[in-house]
């Protein structure tokens, strides 16, 4: 072997190291912004959350229209939604950095309180709305529940896009070992995921039920 | 972090080494890559031509040998090693017309074999085997032999091209083989060359003789010679300038079997040479790990694709079942927003790099496949063509736990 090329392996090594690490701290970097949008977003929602307990409690107090403290829960609702969707992507894109599974629990536990306010509302106020709870599996890998998950998500989104002013739809992980979430699955004996529970009554766990949900939504 | 993303790391982190190893080893040894010693004395040359059913191109490999620049080859041996067609017959009637040309029939036992008898025939101090299907440059001799003035050299190789280049198989291979040249070449700076194929071989004789010629039951004598020459400490020469042409496959199944014999026998190799890996010089510090890690870094591709794929056509699948059970739509617009993951982008970088490589080294290698034709077949080698490297290896496996080592 000629001289000029004895170390090339080392060098070689070096130069891959630095690229690569380079390019690795990069992809962190990148990935540590995405995380610290998904934070901002939790936080935001939380705000709007206690925002929104606020006014509740307000509008209670106050004996309110039934009417304005609906629209409030509702919007919030809706808002919640489409944030859980969006958070959902941005967490299954992550591969170097940590997950944010604690900001998901505390805001799943946030949107467990929307669905008491919304029962509380339904109380006072007489039935408003059907209260749509959607149970899952955050961040799951398992090939069949992320499948039908898909699917009972699509058929949500049909069904909040023709029903809208009637339903309130509040998804919730069901996996992220929160005592009260768990307690309340218990409650309503909710075994699988996903799950969706209908007005406290009615639980939809299969494809079949999936299909025929509108009957249950009347 | 999950065990998946850190596989896909370190097997992009390994590619990217070794393609770095490449161009460092190409940009420090550029101005040497299509030099060759000058010729200083015409060593004398004994050719072996074995041949086993060649009779439609065996004429014109004699035609092209004897049309070689190169005053002392003392003779050329063509072994007819048992064909069923008519090579024999072939070579008879050109017999008298070319000096010092001879015919050998001998019952059939293989390429390796055949070469071995008429090794202690040849009185040549270097020996030429080549492939009845290959045609060796008017130039190709007298460039080669001048590495043979370093005694330690055993063995030259010359740059091998598909000669028939219509098909789109066989413009792949064009590909395949301008950019295996170049590399090879390349690994001659490390004293790395694992490989003098049969298609054109120029060795000493005395390091033939050293080494008991071909291992018969090898099958790919060539890959095992080389790797037995290395060991042993000869050196092995690559002359980039110095060209030979030959047929390539041009149907899927002959191309399947090809590459699969030759896999084959680099397990075989890599099974017979296993105890020097990281011992001894070169051979055991890179010619032996570099063989292997290339061999199965491909079969590591493919298992970390199907896995992939696998998972994404059984979630398809399911997705698909359950939407029609359901009677809900497959997809909404909440599914277009793709959000993708860094690995992606290294993929599609590493990918790319890899793309830049190939284009840069056929232009080197001065490719006319550059000038005439769209990117299009490069690509479809990288993508397609490459992807299918592994599954010979997987059938080679095969045939290697159920011992069936044939040749044909």
């Amino acid at each position: 072997m000629e001289i000029k090329n004895k170390h090339i392996f080392w060098e070689a090594l070096i130069l891959a190291i630095f690229i690569f690490a380079s390019g690795v701290f990069l992809g962190y970097l990148l990935e540590l912004n995405r995380t610290n949008d998904i934070i901002t977003l939790y936080q935001n929602s939380e705000l709007n959350l206690l925002d929104v307990q606020l006014q509740t409690d307000f509008i209670a107090l106050n004996n309110l229209s039934c009417d304005i403290a609906s629209n409030y829960i509702f919007s919030f609702a809706e808002k919640t939604y489409q944030d859980a969707r969006l958070l959902e992507k941005y967490d299954d894109a992550n591969k170097l950095s940590r997950g944010v599974i604690l900001q998901h629990k505390k805001y799943d536990l946030l949107r467990a309180r929307l669905w008491l306010n919304a029962l509380d509302l339904n109380d006072r106020c007489g039935k408003r709305f059907v209260n749509v709870v959607y149970f899952y599996n955050y961040n799951t890998k398992d090939i069949e529940t992320k499948a039908k998950q898909s699917i009972f998500s699509n058929r949500l989104s049909e069904i909040k896009a023709s029903l809208s002013d009637s339903i309130l739809l509040i998804p919730i992980a069901a996996n992220l070992g929160s005592d009260s979430i768990n307690y309340m699955m218990a409650e309503y004996n909710i075994g699988s995921v996903p799950a969706i529970l209908i007005d406290e009554k009615t639980k939809v766990e299969t494809i079949d039920q999936l299909k025929n949900i509108e009957q249950y939504l009347k | 972090m999950e065990f998946l993303p850190f596989v896909y790391l370190a097997y992009m982190f390994v590619s990217f080494y070794l393609l770095l190893l490449t161009l460092l080893l190409y940009f420090k040894n550029k101005q040497a890559l299509f030099s060759h010693p000058k010729l200083t004395k015409e060593y004398s040359i004994s050719i072996i031509i074995p041949t086993y059913n060649e009779e439609k191109t065996i004429v014109d490999t004699i035609k092209s040998v004897y049309n070689i620049d190169y005053s002392n080859i003392k003779e050329v041996f063509v072994v007819n090693d048992g064909s069923k067609d008519n090579t024999s017959l072939a070579v008879r009637k050109i017999l008298n017309k070319y000096k010092n040309l001879k015919l050998i029939d001998k019952e059939n036992s293989g390429k390796a074999d055949s070469i071995n008898q008429t090794l202690k025939k040849c009185t040549g101090e270097l020996v030429v085997v080549l492939d009845a299907d290959s045609y060796a440059f008017k130039e190709s001799f007298k460039k080669m032999v001048g590495y043979f003035d370093d005694e330690k050299v055993g063995a030259v190789t010359a740059m091998c091209t598909p000669r028939n280049r219509s098909t789109l198989l066989e413009k792949l291979q064009v590909i395949e083989y301008k950019v295996i040249a170049f590399t090879r070449k390349l690994l001659e700076f490390i004293d790395s060359i694992y490989v003098v194929p049969g298609t054109a071989g120029m060795y000493r004789r005395k390091a033939l003789e050293e080494i008991g010629g071909f291992d018969t039951k090898n099958i790919t004598e060539d890959i095992e010679a080389t790797w037995h020459l290395a060991k042993n400490g000869w050196k092995i020469r690559m002359c980039l300038s110095a060209s030979v042409t030959t047929e390539v496959p041009n149907k899927l199944k002959p191309w399947y079997r090809q590459r699969r014999r030759w896999a084959l026998g680099g397990l075989q190799c890599i099974s017979k040479y296993k105890s020097y890996i990281f011992q001894n010089n070169m051979f055991g510090y890179f010619i032996v790990p570099f063989f292997t890690l290339g061999l199965f870094l491909g079969l590591i591709g493919m298992i970390i694709f199907l896995y992939v794929f696998g998972r994404r056509f059984l979630s398809s699948y399911l997705l698909t079942r359950y939407s029609l059970e359901s009677s809900t739509a497959l997809l909404n617009m909440n599914n277009f927003y793709i959000t993708p993951s860094i690995l992606n982008y290294f993929g599609l970088i590493l990918l790319f790099l890899f793309f830049i490589f190939n284009i840069y080294v056929l232009s080197i290698m001065k490719d006319r496949i550059l000038e005439k034709q769209s990117f299009f077949n490069l690509i479809f080698y990288m993508i397609v063509y490459l992807m299918v490297y592994p599954f010979t290896l997987i059938a080679a496996m095969i045939h290697y736990a159920r011992k069936k080592n044939v040749w044909r």
